[in-house]
Parts: structure tokens; C-alpha cells; sequence
């Protein structure tokens, strides 16, 4: 079984409105991680290949975006990745879900997979090399929640979002090698879920509380090392970012919806008004 | 006269309107009356925007491959302006899929619409039309503001819900608002045959506690540790009548229940006084928690989204913070 997991990289610095106000600044000690559900994500395709090694499994991870990427898929690897898909792009700022899906869809497209290895061929293949694709439910800093299923619309492949639960266990269907259909559990709001059965090739957008995604360990730190991540330039391919029809006009603070009163001094004046503020109200005794 | 439409796809659950639906024809008449008002500046008064509300009969709109398969004909004949549905999961499952689809504009979580002279924003990369979208980022500490190129293109939006209220003003615009029945034909689209949806499960066990609760003490990832929750416990020990409670992460770290979980996705809260701890205050946790009567927010960061829902804001380290309260209150 061939999985590919989507990972977006994303700044955990601090993040303050820039001069013009036309964009966010990211703290001068720039740190990223790998964007939370993204990292969900990953780790349900780290324990599918665990299970289902008799499967030839493989998991291959894509990014999308600047140099430092690399870093976050490195860092996939480590956590137990194959291989590491890198689209280099030069855009800074807000790109909206429908470029990225399409840059995702175009590498895909172009890849083929034998056995654990991958290549780019010239050409764009026309089916999905992959049997499952899991991308988080959304990305933890623009929150568009886009990618997911625009990929799958751009390989017509189905999609499932909000999944918290996949069972191999009920119906499994091996054929071929292969599993056939998965069973899946998606998440509404309130509590509610819904089981759902696919075909695969399949999309799954994955919502946290799935798993607990694990640390990358030393052996696949330095596994990773050794091995190359196959890139691809985005500088010639024709979706570059002034094809993005989305335009940010500008980034500021939401209105406050109540008096927010900022309590000053010291902690313990704060500790102090806060009581009183609570006991004049009588909810604190 | 050139009409043009604003197509409200109106949501169900089991068969029962959500209430979404309202928020998505005040969102549509904002839009409306944009565009009423531009035409007004321009004396241009040829084009006239008008509300559908489509209302989709005899197919269960959980089944969104389905669902997408249908709606895109119908799209298509109606060739709308502008295309509203819910951020809902729901919503999330159809759209951008359904977006790529007709090959339109998507703009997601929505949560103001903005009028805008088109020579504010700057010629070149900005956008030229009157409307502006605002959508928000980073955890809800900020909005950015979108626009598109032109106007000639579908743009499809979802709609954060909490954000547009039907007011009493737009009573005006009922006659304006035409409602629609569309009944499913048959589809014919073959990704409809690789998918089987099951049954929905109530997995959740409403929370009496939680509901019951005159105070609540709520934290979130900032609290750092498991452990941590020992101090939540003993700040919510302070008040009669407490409960504690945690934000999403928390409980899928397994820090706490998920009867204990407040949000979209859990409990719906509005006790006397809501105690928030190391919480962002992403719009998932606010739509849990808004209407309490009370809001006080610990948190680190000035400017943290929590505090533009709080009545008090408390700029601290909030494990410095508890212990300090819990000092002076035995003080
Ligand atoms: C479909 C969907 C449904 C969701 N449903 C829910 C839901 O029902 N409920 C929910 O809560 N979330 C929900 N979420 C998740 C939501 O988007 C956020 O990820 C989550 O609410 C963030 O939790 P948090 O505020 O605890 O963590 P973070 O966003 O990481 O915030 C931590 C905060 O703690 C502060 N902090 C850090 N250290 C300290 C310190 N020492 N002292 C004081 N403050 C500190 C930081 O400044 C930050 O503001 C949902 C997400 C999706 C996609």
C-alpha cells in the first residue's frame, strides 16, 4: 500500500502585524514545526505501515513551500517517512488553498512510484500513484481547511474530512496486495460521527485526538540524513503565485466583542483585583 | 435589467433546517447591500442582486460525494455570483472540493464582509472590486482581509457561524429572499459508487456537569504539563458550584475527558463566570463558550484572540497567576 501524507511547515515564533500592516512579521528566532493535524496525519500512515508491512507499505511525505520545508520533512522522516517530496516555492505571505492544492496535484501527477523508490517522470501520469492521501483537516496558521479536498477533486479521487478513527479490522479487503476499502469514522460537531466506507484511492483529512504522533527517533534521524529529498522547482511550473487569485489587501487585530479591562501591577495586584472584582459579583465567597 | 444571484445553500441535519442557514442569509444580504449601495454611487442601477435560498429534498446532505455530484448541474444552469455555505463540517467536506469543481473562487471561514472603494487598495496586486472578505488566521489573533482579482468568476464562501446575525433591518429584504425546493434526480457520476456512508453515532453523553456548573475553570495547551491540571483543579476548588474544564488539545492529549471538552466540537457552555487558562481562544473554543455571563482570561500573550471575548484580561504566566489568587484568597 502507497500513502502519501501532506505537511505544511508553520512558524511557532511569535507572530506581530509588519510595518505596512499588510502582513505578519514571525519573531527574529524563526522555529517551525510541522503544522499539528498535519502531524496527525503522519503518524495514522507511520501506524498503518507498521501494520500492514506485510503490504509493501510505504509512506512518502510532500511539502509545499520556501527552503526551510526541508527542515519539517527531514523531520517526517524521522518520525518514519520513506521519502520526502519537496516543492520549492518563493512565495511569502498568504497563499491561498486552491494554488497549494494545485501544486500539490501537478508533483503527484508526476510521480511514479516502484516499490519503495520514487521518480518524476516528464510527463504527468493520469492516475494517482498513491492508494491513500492524508493531509490534516486544516492547517493550524490560515486555517483554510482547502487542500485536502481540492486535491482530491484535481486527482478525482474521494474525500473524506474530519477523520478521528480508520479500521482495517471490519471487511478487510486484500486483494492483489492491496487493501481495497477502508472504513472510517468522521466527525461533526456536538459529539456526532459518521461511519463511512471507500474505495481507495482514497483522501482522508485527518482531525487531531486520532493519535499522539510520536518523536522522530535517532536510527530515522540519521536514515534521513543520508537519503535525498526529491524537489521540484515551482519557479518554471506554471503555477506560480501570481496565478493565485486571492489577494490580501490586509492583516489587522479582530474587534473586541467585550470591555477586556487589562488588570495592571504586579501579579499579586492582579490576584488582588481579581478577587475583589469576583466578590463584588458575588462569585467568589 | 441584469439580474445576478446570491445562490444560500441551506443546511440540514436528520431532516431539521441548522440554524447556519439564518447566518447565511445575513451574510447574503450584507453582500446584497454592498452591492445596492455601489450602484447607488455609480447610478449604475441595471444590476439587481437577488437571494436564493436552494433547500435540497430527498438526498442526505451528509453524503457530500453525493452531494457535490448533485449541486454542480444545478450550479452551473443558475450561474450565481456569489455561493454561501456553512464552515461547518459539513461545509468543509462539500465546498473546496465542490469549488474545483465548477472552477471558482473559494474563500473559506468567513467572518465579515468589508465595502471597500476600490482606490484604497493599491492598483496592481490588489483587488478591484467593492467587496472584501475577512477571514481569520494564527489561532483568531488576527483577520486578514481578502479580496479577488474580478468579479466575473463564482466565488464560493463558508461561513464561520457566530459571526452574522438576522437583525431586525433586514425584515425588509423577505421579499427580496426567494426560497427554493430542489428534489434529487439522478446523478450520474461514477466516484458516487466508491462510497458507502454508514450511520451517524451520538457518541456523546451530554454533559451534566458541565451544564450544572455556576463557574468554570477552563485551561488550555498554555497550562504546559499533564500535571498542571492540579493547579486548575485547586483555582476551580476556589469557587462553589465548579466545574473544570479544557480546550481541545487537551483532550486529545488525554489530559482530560471528553465530557470535559468545550467547543464546535463538545460542549456548548454559559455558566456565571468562565475562567480561561493558557487558551487561544480559536474560534472552535470561543463558539463553546461565548455566552457566558462572565469571561476572565489568563494568558501570556497581550494579544491573544481570547481577550477580545473576555470581560477581564490578565496579562500573566498562568501557573504564577493561579498560585497568587489562590494565595490572596486565603489571605
Ligand atoms: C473542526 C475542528 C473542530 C474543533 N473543535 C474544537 C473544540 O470543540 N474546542 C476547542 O477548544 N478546540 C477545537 N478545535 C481546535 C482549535 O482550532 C484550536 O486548535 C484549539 O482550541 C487551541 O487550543 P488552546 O487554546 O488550548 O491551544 P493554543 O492555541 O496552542 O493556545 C495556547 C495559549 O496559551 C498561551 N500560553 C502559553 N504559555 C502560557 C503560560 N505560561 N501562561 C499563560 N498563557 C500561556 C499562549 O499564548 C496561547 O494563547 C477544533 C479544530 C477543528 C479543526
Amino acid at each position: 500500500m502507497k500513502i502519501l501524507v501532506c505537511i505544511k511547515q508553520i512558524s511557532t515564533s511569535e507572530i506581530n502585524l509588519n510595518g505596512s500592516g499588510k502582513w505578519v512579521t514571525q519573531g527574529s528566532s524563526s522555529s517551525f514545526a510541522i503544522s499539528r493535524f498535519d502531524e496527525n496525519a503522519l503518524e495514522e500512515a507511520i501506524l498503518l505501515k507498521e501494520r500492514f508491512g506485510m503490504l509493501n507499505t510505504s509512506v512518502d511525505v510532500i511539502s509545499v513551500g520556501s527552503q526551510t520545508a526541508a527542515e519539517s520533512i527531514k523531520r517526517g522522516m524521522g518520525m518514519g517517512a520513506d521519502n520526502g517530496i519537496h516543492v520549492i516555492t518563493e512565495d511569502k505571505g498568504y497563499v491561498s488553498g486552491s494554488l497549494t492544492a494545485l501544486r500539490v496535484a501537478t508533483m503527484i501527477k508526476k510521480i511514479s512510484k516502484s516499490g519503495n523508490t520514487i521518480k518524476m517522470e516528464e510527463s504527468d501520469y493520469s492516475l494517482c500513484p498513491y492508494d491513500l492521501i492524508l493531509t490534516g483537516i486544516m492547517s493550524e496558521d490560515l486555517m483554510q481547511a482547502q487542500v485536502g479536498p481540492m486535491v482530491a477533486e484535481h486527482l478525482g479521487i474521494p474525500c473524506i474530512t474530519s477523520v478521528v478513527k480508520i479500521n482495517f479490522d471490519d471487511n478487510l479487503n486484500v486483494s492483489d496486495n492491496r487493501i481495497d476499502k477502508i472504513e472510517v469514522q468522521r466527525e461533526l460537531e456536538g459529539g456526532i460521527r459518521q461511519n463511512i466506507k471507500v474505495k481507495l484511492p482514497a483522501l482522508l483529512t485527518i482531525q487531531a485526538g486520532i493519535n499522539q504522533p510520536r518523536y522522530p527517533s535517532l536510527s530515522n534521524i540519521l536514515r534521513a540524513n543520508k537519503k535525498e529529498i526529491l524537489t521540484y522547482n515551482i519557479v518554471d511550473a506554471q503555477s506560480s503565485s501570481s496565478f493565485d487569485p486571492l489577494k490580501v489587501i490586509r492583516v489587522e487585530y479582530p474587534e473586541k466583542k467585550r470591555a477586556g479591562k487589562i488588570l495592571n501591577g504586579t501579579t499579586k495586584d492582579k490576584a488582588m483585583e481579581l478577587k475583589n472584582i469576583l466578590k463584588q459579583r458575588g462569585l467568589l465567597i | 435589467m441584469n439580474n445576478k444571484t446570491i445562490l444560500v445553500i441551506a443546511e440540514y441535519l436528520d431532516g431539521k433546517l441548522n440554524p447556519i442557514t439564518d447566518e447565511l442569509i445575513a451574510c447574503a444580504i450584507e453582500i446584497k447591500k454592498i452591492f445596492d449601495l455601489k450602484a447607488k454611487d455609480i447610478s449604475e442601477v441595471n444590476v439587481l442582486y437577488e437571494i436564493k435560498v436552494i433547500h435540497f429534498k430527498g438526498i442526505n446532505s451528509l453524503e457530500s460525494e453525493k452531494y457535490k455530484s448533485f449541486l454542480f448541474p444545478i450550479i452551473r444552469e443558475i450561474n450565481p455570483s456569489f455561493i454561501l455555505m456553512g464552515h461547518t463540517s459539513q461545509g468543509i467536506d462539500i465546498a473546496s472540493g465542490l469549488a474545483v469543481r465548477i472552477g471558482c473562487n473559494c474563500i473559506t471561514n468567513i467572518n465579515k464582509i468589508i465595502y471597500s472603494q476600490p482606490e484604497n487598495i493599491d492598483g496592481s496586486e490588489g483587488s478591484k472590486s467593492n467587496i472584501l472578505f475577512s477571514r481569520s488566521v494564527f489561532k483568531g489573533k488576527f483577520n486578514t482581509i481578502v479580496g479577488v482579482e474580478n468579479l466575473e468568476t463564482i466565488i464560493l464562501l463558508t461561513i464561520q457561524s457566530g459571526s452574522f446575525y438576522i437583525k431586525d433591518c433586514c425584515k425588509e429584504y423577505n421579499n427580496i429572499i426567494s426560497n427554493e425546493e430542489c428534489y434529487l434526480s439522478n446523478v450520474d457520476d461514477s466516484i458516487i459508487s466508491l462510497i458507502e456512508y454508514g450511520d451517524i453515532v451520538y457518541s456523546c453523553t451530554t454533559n451534566s456537569k458541565l451544564n450544572e456548573a455556576k463557574v468554570i475553570v477552563a485551561c488550555g495547551r498554555g497550562i504546559g504539563d499533564k500535571e498542571n491540571i492540579e493547579y486548575i483543579k485547586k483555582m476551580a476548588a476556589c469557587f462553589t458550584g465548579s466545574a473544570v474544564a479544557g480546550s481541545r488539545p487537551l483532550i486529545d492529549m488525554g489530559w482530560l475527558p471528553y465530557e470535559q471538552q468545550v467547543g464546535i466540537t463538545g460542549a456548548i457552555v454559559s455558566p456565571e463566570l468562565y475562567l480561561a487558562v493558557g487558551i487561544s481562544g480559536s474560534s472552535q473554543h470561543i463558539a463553546g463558550m461565548k455566552d457566558s455571563k462572565f469571561i476572565v482570561s489568563v494568558n501570556k500573550d497581550p494579544n491573544a484572540a481570547i481577550f477580545n471575548f473576555s470581560d477581564i484580561s490578565i496579562v500573566e504566566d498562568c501557573l504564577s497567576f493561579i498560585e497568587e489568587f489562590i494565595y490572596s484568597k486565603q489571605a
